[in-house]
């Protein structure tokens, strides 16, 4: 078919939102090759702009959609012989040769059944848009054949046969397009050109590009003008990325479109988690609906699938070799991510000079980075270094605050889980953040013996290392920074949390830098690198979303360790987002994970009537180990003093007090004089004010009950001044680095050199004060802060410890003698165990989670106790309904050893030297001890298998099915799939009917609203980590259509 | 200058911080109370030491003048339900004891206990291991489990360095020559603390004074350190000495008075007397024919009287005198509990103490009054008695007393009544963390 003359009718169809119409018409007026018939479709009632002089229109009334327009023309002209479609949209403006040139291609390329132009930017036609596209072996991937915006340099002009090209500006014959049946609507108008284009191909045409041939195309559907979007191209990307994976099913083989769908929803998970690293939250929802979107179009793909089969007379291996393998595709990626790389380079390329110097500070900024390490480290092990061997040695570390921390991976996790605090008789947890925070310690190698002993062993270390990092977005000097992290990590308090066993404090402690760092850089409130005569690189800060997420997790991380903070935090956070500017979005952000995280604490407080005591007392709750602390007055906690610190070795009160408080002495002098040069004001008043804050948290702390006795051994305590005072170090120590930044530069002459002369003494005594803290910290002769010491890991009995690691879950009744009786505790695990977490109760007992409860404690025990101290009988009952299997004296404990050896109805089962073991038996009954079992209703025992939360059995029969725990709203059980109703127990135990005859009964704790908030801080927290890695933040390339 | 500002403010809110800081009244932390309890052990059988043994052991040296041990040797043991344990006997019943007559050798005299059920922490006034002095202790364990007894002595210089553990099997008895602890002590007081159900303790008090027997006889378990206290039944004869013997755990200050059958007896220089800690003193009673030591102290004493009656020698230098010696334990007034005893042969008299006035009366197990004897306020009365061996005697509530025994040719000994509750301890239950051995 070579016919002389070839009829082109133009086709405009447009959607009436489009302001480039008059442009379009204009265009077309000026093409040195007019059209032969322009008709121009306008939705009903659509504004119609003023056609150019001497073009004829012809105007139609269509539809909206671009197909609809197309097909309303068609149905209007019959078909002439040779004609040609030219299908243009309302912001597709062609140079002024291109009609030419697409018909002269199509008079050359005779079996051409699509002739495409070269697309080119809008506003630059020496920038490509589009120049053909083509697609993976699968379908799913659309890969352009040019990267956008690449400049035109001709270098593309040999390209012909391409697989598939934009239909916008392209001719199309007009037989194949009603051959084919014109565009295929289940792609929504993304992505039809490429399988217009592919039918073609497999129906015996070619598609052909020309790409001296260019239209002008802005790309108004894609960028969301025309939806009014402002979130220019992300608005379209769903779609975009639905065409896609409709195109893959539409041909891919049959046998492969369920594998496929799989695909897509395995495809969309992993671009979202990518989206949260890349802090592109909105375009997580994109991604995750794009499977749902294709399933919406799944119908549709029978029929596309069933035209594809009829339309083809080439086979698929026809069009095989323009299709790409993943070879490719990843070298697509890879140069777009290489291009952006370069274009950021390009962007913000430094000077050779500025290169040196650079290279300079950071050989210097790494050098004192490793020596403040070592110095650290050494301090740690001057401190503490007996822990070190004793942790290799495979002891752990235990305290009367501590507990023992041999904890195992299965015990943290279903406290955290569960949202059922075991301790004790067991009590409804407000939350379980603490043992969340130390999971992973627990799942790491070593266990969370190894892992909380080198958070405490290296607690010093630990936190100077974070504080050098933060202090670097304050200061650039190595000094200033190198002196501010060894305060931070040697102050006072935070060695007396270390020495007192407080992980949450101590965690805090470590992670407040972190905080204080990712909101800083958040913000783009740090500093740049010092270079020249005191200008900073990069000279501008951009704001990272990166750092708001990393600011976001670790204040997670610190509310949950010490939730005492999360008030000043959240204000810290609240203030600085109110001056951060365009990035106060991104900096408030940073306080959503920890109130999520804070939630139940939050919701009781305010229960508790929000601005009372009670509330603070809520609010300052301790989560791990706590300890009654002897209050001291504010000035002491600005020192970071606590009243341990009122005498050094040898020395009375005042200059005792002077010697341990020489660090925060120097850091309040070097914040009094960051006060008087005037220097980084805002930098100083917000440390000021943090500092405040601190001192503030600390004192109403202290001055708070937080810990009430819960009735399973642990004494009440006031709170902890540590977290406050940390605010107190970070905000003084903050503001005297921010004030000394680039100070060595500061004055002229001679006054210059006095104030080199004043820092390099002023560092010189810091230094000294350092060092001399740590030998009065590390002297033989001085009295342990704390009571932390190593110890083995045996605290019970091996025959004690494993009948709690059965599934009878038997707890264990530990008996030790005093001078006037003998002190008891109930233990689920090996020791008394702190570390999970406190499940929190108030003042009068009742768990917080459940206010105005009164459940059973241990502490109900205490007449059953004093009955085996006189060895009297009649124990074995209550010990028995408690679910208690084990009794064990602990070593040295004689009286009562003696006394149980006299019971006829305690059973002897080993003596060792970690004490001595009996046998509970449960009365009037063979069955052994256990957490829960049915009592059937003529005495008949059958036992359950349980955990701390939970547990079942087959054959249970009817009766009574007792959990030998404190009663709550939380337990529920079923028989045989129904559920059971609970019966009132005279012990205050959980405890449920069950019908005659049932087989299958289970019982767990089920507490929604702990459920609720877990899910909620967990998906918040992983959202925080995986948003917090430095990946840069680069626009999804566009697919265009 | 706004600069400028900011950060003078930020250092006035940090330092008014820093003060309103202090303002903030601190709540005070509150311990958990703990449980102070009552514990009502298993009633335990009485136990009694068994017959005396010869410290020197029984040598025979074909002059029955010069030998240890003794022909005439007749010993009685009284009681419901006994079974031997060791080399002497449990009891089921409210009271049991023993008594033996030896008529000559070294042990001459009349040697009563009486059974008591096992404590854990007991107090025996009395011994000695001085030269010619033999202190055995003999500890039973009548209970089903082993325990294990921790011996303490106090002598003239307080509690003593020397201690003695010994552990008594089930159902056992155990000796323990106090001389082989430590020597050289004339006055001895010792403490018993057992473990699990406690112990019964005796010591057998023998003493030589050169070839002439000094007495022997059993001592008892007296009252628990308490601050007021009775010696009944010092009356003796002329000749004979008594002497009181006092300790004072954590020291004290006591006064003692003597009550005889007519109101209180004048005692000159004893009001006020001293008592070191842990230092046992000795005070010479002034010889009366009936009557009781009335001990009351500011701080909880232990104390015991030893009577001790000289008899002519029948066959030896002239000048030499033989003795016997009874051991009379302290007993407390306060608790207001009926006590009983078992009547034994050679039983003479009750000796009684009235702190108030009114009638004591004497009953046995089936009520009836064995014998009865109206008294007045802070007196004394000897009553003479004449019961049947086994009968069980149970006295009237607030009066102290004991039974006399007496026999030719001058034997004396002495059976303490016991209470015969079971009498509960108090515990204290405290709720406290475990973090392991050593912890």
């Amino acid at each position: 078919m070579s016919p002389a003359r070839l009829l082109v009718r133009a086709i405009v169809v447009s959607d009436g939102r489009s302001a480039r119409l008059r442009d379009v018409l204009d265009a077309i007026a000026e093409q040195t090759l007019r059209p032969d018939i322009l008709h121009v479709a306008l939705p009903e009632g659509a504004e119609r702009p003023e056609a150019p002089d001497g073009l004829a229109v012809d105007w139609r009334d269509g539809s909206r959609t671009y197909s609809e327009g197309i097909d309303a023309v068609l149905a209007a002209h019959p078909a002439h012989p040779a004609e040609l479609l030219w299908l243009l949209h309302d912001d597709t403006a062609p140079l002024p040769s291109a009609l030419a040139q697409l018909v002269a291609t199509a008079k050359k390329r005779t079996a051409a059944a699509v002739v495409a132009p070269a697309h080119v930017r809008w506003d630059d036609v020496s920038r490509l848009v589009s120049l053909g596209v083509t697609t993976t072996r699968v379908g799913a991937r659309r890969i352009d054949l040019v990267d956008e915006d690449d400049i035109n340099q001709g270098q593309y002009d040999e390209r012909e046969d391409v697989l598939a090209a934009s239909l916008a500006g392209a001719l199309v014959r007009r037989d194949v397009w009603e051959e084919l049946g014109g565009l295929e609507p289940a792609y929504r108008g993304y992505g039809d050109s490429l399988h217009f284009c592919r039918r073609a191909w497999r129906a015996g045409h070619d598609v052909v590009i020309v790409p001296v041939a260019k239209v002008r195309h802005a790309q108004d559907g894609l960028t969301g003008v025309r939806s009014g979007s402002s979130r220019g191209r992300n608005s379209s990307y769903g779609l975009r990325r639905t065409g896609e994976w409709v195109h893959a099913l539409a041909w891919a083989p049959a046998l492969a479109v369920p594998f496929l769908i799989v695909w897509s929803f395995l495809s969309a998970a992993t671009r979202a988690v990518l989206r949260i690293a890349q802090n592109e939250s909105r375009m997580v929802g994109a991604d995750l609906g794009v499977p749902w979107r294709l399933l919406a179009r799944l119908p549709r793909v029978p029929g596309m699938r069933g035209r594809i089969r009829r339309g083809s007379t080439r086979p698929a291996s026809a069009v095989a070799p323009f299709l790409v393998g993943t070879r490719a595709v990843l070298s697509t990626v890879r140069s777009r991510e290489l291009r952006a790389y370069d274009r950021w380079r390009a962007q913000s390329a430094p000077s050779d000079v500025v290169r040196g110097e650079l290279a300079d500070a950071a050989l210097r900024r790494r050098g004192a980075a490793a020596l403040v390490a070592v110095l650290a480290v050494a301090a740690s092990i001057a401190l503490h270094g007996t822990w070190f061997t004793a942790l290799v040695s495979g002891r752990m570390l235990t305290g009367s605050a501590l507990g023992v921390t041999d904890v195992p991976l299965d015990e943290m996790w279903e406290r955290t889980w569960s949202g059922w605090s075991a301790t004790g008789f067991g009590l409804p947890a407000l939350d379980g953040a603490f043992s969340a925070l130390l999971l992973p310690a627990a799942a790491a190698p070593g266990g969370l013996r190894v892992w909380v002993g080198l958070l405490l062993a290296l607690g010093v270390a630990l936190a100077a290392v974070s504080a050098w990092f933060a202090l670097g977005a304050a200061t650039r000097s190595v000094w200033a920074r190198g002196l501010g992290a060894l305060a931070y990590g040697l102050w006072p308090l935070h060695l007396q949390a270390i020495s007192d066993g407080r992980v949450g404090p101590v965690i805090a402690h470590v992670m407040l830098p972190w905080f204080a760092m990712g909101l800083v850089r958040a913000a783009g409130w740090h500093r740049g690198e010092a270079v020249g005569g005191g200008e900073e690189f990069p000279a501008r800060r951009l704001p990272s979303p990166s750092a708001a997420m990393g600011a976001a997790f670790s204040l997670a991380v610190i509310v949950a360790a010490a939730p005492v903070l999360l008030p000043p935090l959240v204000a810290v956070v609240l203030v600085a987002g109110a001056f951060a500017g365009r990035a106060r979005w991104r900096v408030w952000t940073a306080a959503i994970p920890a109130l999520v995280v804070s939630g139940p604490g939050l919701v009781a407080a305010w229960a508790a009537g929000p601005l009372t005591r009670d509330a603070w007392a809520i609010l300052a709750r301790e989560n791990g180990p706590a300890l009654a602390s002897g209050v001291v007055e504010p000035w002491r906690l600005v020192l970071g003093l606590t009243d341990h610190s009122r005498g050094a070795p040898g020395l009375p009160e005042l200059p005792g007090t002077l010697v341990v408080g020489a660090i925060g002495l120097g850091v309040v002098a070097a914040v009094i004089l960051a006060v008087a040069s005037g220097r980084a004001p805002w930098a100083v008043a917000a440390g000021l004010l943090v500092a405040a804050l601190g001192v503030g948290t600390a004192a109403a702390a202290q001055a708070t009950v937080v810990v009430h006795a819960d009735g399973a051994g642990e004494a009440a305590a006031n709170g902890f001044a540590g977290p406050g005072s940390t605010l107190v170090a970070a905000g003084l120590i903050g503001a005297a680095a921010a004030a000394s930044s680039r100070l060595w530069l500061a004055g002229e002459g001679r006054r210059r050199s006095a104030i080199r002369l004043a820092a390099s003494v002023a560092v010189t005594l810091m230094a000294g004060v350092l060092v001399a803290s740590v030998v009065v910290e590390a002297w033989p002769g001085r009295a342990e802060r704390g009571d932390v010491h190593p110890a083995s890991t045996e605290a019970l009995p091996l025959v004690a410890t494993l009948e709690q690691r059965l599934a009878t879950h038997q707890r264990v009744l530990v008996l030790t003698d005093t001078d006037k009786g003998v002190d008891f505790t109930v233990l689920d695990g090996d020791g008394t165990t702190v570390v999970t977490g406190r499940a929190q109760t108030a003042a009068d007992g009742a768990p917080l989670a459940r206010p105005g409860s009164t459940p059973a404690t241990p502490a109900s025990l205490a007449p059953t106790v004093a009955t085996l101290a006189g060895a009297a009988s009649g124990a074995d009952e209550q010990l028995a309904a408690w679910g208690i299997g084990v009794i064990v004296a602990t070593p040295g404990s004689d009286m009562i050893a003696s006394s149980l050896s006299q019971l006829p109805e305690l059973r002897l089962i080993g003596a060792s030297d970690v004490g001595t073991s009996y046998r509970v038996a449960r009365p009037g009954s063979d069955a052994i001890v256990s957490r829960a079992w049915v009592e059937g209703d003529a005495g008949e025992v059958t036992v359950l298998d349980s955990d701390s939360w939970s547990g079942s059995v087959d054959g249970a029969g009817g009766g009574t099915l007792v959990i030998a725990a404190a009663a709550d709203e939380g337990w529920t059980a079923s028989a045989d799939g129904v559920a059971l109703s609970p019966v009132d127990d005279a012990l205050g135990r959980a405890a449920f009917g069950v019908p005659a005859g049932a087989d299958e009964v289970g019982y767990r704790y089920e507490d929604e609203a702990y459920r609720w908030w877990w899910w909620g801080a967990v998906v918040l927290v992983a959202w925080a980590m995986i948003g917090m890695v430095p990946l840069h933040d680069r626009r999804y390339r566009a697919v265009r259509s | 200058m706004i600069r400028r500002l900011v950060v003078l403010g930020a250092a006035t809110v940090a330092v008014l911080a820093v003060v309103a800081a202090g303002r903030i009244a601190p709540q005070e932390p509150v311990a958990a109370a703990p449980y102070d309890g009552e514990v009502t052990p298993a009633a335990q059988p009485v136990a009694c030491p068994g017959p005396v043994e010869i410290p020197v052991g029984d040598i025979d040296s074909g002059d029955p003048d010069l030998g240890s041990g003794s022909d005439e040797r007749t010993y009685q043991e009284l009681g419901d339900g006994t079974e031997p344990v060791g080399a002497g006997f449990l009891a089921a019943g409210d009271a049991a004891a023993s008594v033996e007559r030896i008529g000559s050798g070294d042990v001459a005299g009349l040697s009563a206990a009486t059974c008591v059920a096992p404590v854990r922490d007991q107090w025996l006034v009395g011994g000695s291991t001085a030269l010619g002095s033999s202190a055995r202790l003999v500890l039973t364990n009548p209970s089903d489990a082993s325990t294990e007894a921790t011996v303490t002595l106090y002598g003239g210089l307080g509690e003593l360095e020397e201690r003695a553990v010994v552990s008594i099997a089930p159902g056992g008895q155990q000796d323990l020559l106090l001389e082989s602890v430590v020597a050289e002590v004339p006055a001895l007081a010792v403490r018993v603390v057992a473990t699990g159900a406690g112990v019964v303790a005796h010591l057998q008090d023998s003493r030589l004074d050169g070839f002439q027997p000094a007495g022997t006889d059993w001592v008892g378990r007296g009252a628990a350190p308490a601050a007021r206290l009775v010696v009944p039944g010092v009356g003796a004869p002329e000749d004979s000495t008594t002497t009181l013997r006092l300790m004072a755990p954590d020291g004290a200050t006591v006064n003692l008075t003597l009550a005889g059958d007519d109101g209180l007896v004048e005692w000159g220089g004893v009001s006020g007397l001293v008592l070191e800690p842990g230092v046992v003193t000795e005070v010479e009673v002034p010889t009366i024919a009936s009557g009781a030591v009335e001990i009351r102290a500011d701080a909880p004493v232990v104390a015991a009287a030893m009577r001790s009656v000289p008899r002519p020698v029948v066959d030896g230098p002239a000048d030499a005198v033989e003795r016997d010696l009874t051991w009379l334990p302290a007993q407390d007034v306060s608790d207001r509990t009926a006590r009983s005893a078992m009547v034994t042969d050679h039983v003479v008299a009750v000796t009684v103490h009235a702190t108030v006035a009114g009638e004591f009366t004497l009953t046995d197990a089936s009520g009836a009054v064995v014998a009865s004897q109206q008294m007045a306020a802070r007196s004394t009365a000897t009553i003479p008695l004449d019961a049947a061996a086994g009968t069980l005697l149970t006295g009237t509530a607030r009066f102290t007393w004991s039974l006399a025994l007496e026999d030719e040719p001058g034997f004396v000994s002495t059976l303490v009544p016991r209470r015969t509750d079971v009498e509960s301890t108090p515990v204290t239950v405290g709720l406290r963390p475990y973090l392991g051995p050593g912890s």
